[in-house]
């Protein structure tokens, strides 16, 4: 398996700040992940979180499993994005499953690994917390401002959807929840 | 402030005594009467609050004057760091409740010393303050998977 070089990484917001030794140290959590063809799973919703994932080429999807029906799909990922990235701060079950679309490489940042670089009070793993923390605070700050208007006061923010107006409230909902984790445009 | 104030706060209840002074040593502490507003939203963050004792109502500004009142945080509560974080803007009002309110406050620019700094104290910081960031995220989240759940089970 080839290493894992720094040039791989250094576009991505979450590595942003790190310098090539600062790489090197993270790099301990770091492995390659291949899924080889559309349909095969990343991992499966309200399994407990192991790892973030940075998708170097190929697109994913993540989806709401229904009880006899088809899965609700809530965003799709390409190229850049990062999957998973809370788990590095703070454990918990998987919200949805996520699958491929079509081949898809990925690097995986094992979660126990990076927990140990931050007990370790690793400045680099710091970096990464602190770089998750800037880009999720914007992007739930918009997420809670169309939840508190749009779900609790039902007041359209129109200005946000002028060229989409057929859009359903769901269909809104998605668009923010594909915001949230960095998905959308 | 004195230190020992900070030690009931369960968010701090990782922080060690020297980590809770050298916290408190940059903290102010200030009295609020029923419906004096702390922040409104729109304001530019200056500082980040934990409840010492009394209420806080976290209002959202609606139709009415009134607004929705979707929180009320109490004694031990941290609120306001996720504008401090990113620099941004308020997100809603927030007023002392019906009794007034204590509020320690910790101010931008200790903030984003503290934030900054390559340190085991700001780590601890980092620590909460990302804890805090996944715990909104993952509530944000639920809420608007049930609305594209509802939506589809209604068949819509």
């Amino acid at each position: 398996m080839l290493p894992i070089t720094p040039d791989e990484l250094k576009t991505c917001p979450v590595f942003r700040g790190l310098s090539e030794p600062d790489f090197r140290q993270l790099v301990v959590c770091m492995s390659r992940r291949y899924l080889a063809h559309s349909g095969m799973i990343l991992f499966e919703n309200e399994v407990d979180s192991d790892a973030a994932y940075v998708i170097q080429s190929g697109v994913l999807v993540a989806e709401m499993p229904v009880d006899g029906g088809v899965a609700v799909e809530m965003a799709k990922m390409g190229p850049g994005a990062v999957v998973g990235e809370l788990c590095l701060i703070k454990g918990g079950p998987r919200s949805l499953r996520v699958k491929a679309v079509s081949e898809t490489h990925l690097i995986r940042i094992d979660r126990e690994k990076f927990a140990d670089l931050r007990s370790a009070k690793n400045a680099a793993a710091y970096t990464v917390i602190r770089n998750i923390c800037l880009t999720m605070c914007d992007r739930l700050r918009k997420s809670n401002e169309f939840i508190e208007r749009e779900l609790r006061h039902e007041t359209p923010m129109a200005a946000d959807f002028t060229s989409v107006s057929e859009d359903t409230l769901a269909d809104r909902a998605r668009s923010y929840l594909s915001k949230l984790f960095g998905r959308g445009s | 402030m004195d230190a020992n104030r900070l030690r009931f706060v369960d968010a701090l209840e990782e922080f060690t005594d020297r980590e809770l002074e050298l916290l408190a040593s940059v903290m102010h502490v200030r009295q609020y009467v029923g419906g004096e507003h702390v922040f409104r939203k729109g304001d530019r963050a200056s500082a980040c609050y934990i409840v010492l004792a009394g209420g806080i109502e976290v209002i959202v500004p609606g139709a009415t004057d009134e607004g929705n009142t979707v929180a009320t945080l109490t004694a031990g509560r941290m609120f306001g760091e996720i504008a401090l974080v990113d620099g941004g803007l308020r997100s809603a009002n927030c007023r002392a409740a019906t009794g007034g309110a204590e509020l320690c406050l910790l101010g931008r620019n200790e903030f984003d010393q503290i934030f900054n700094a390559n340190n085991a104290f700001a780590f601890k910081l980092l620590d909460l303050i990302g804890e805090r960031v996944v715990e909104n995220v993952r509530r944000a989240a639920g809420e608007l998977l049930s609305v594209v759940l509802k939506e589809r089970s209604q068949g819509l």
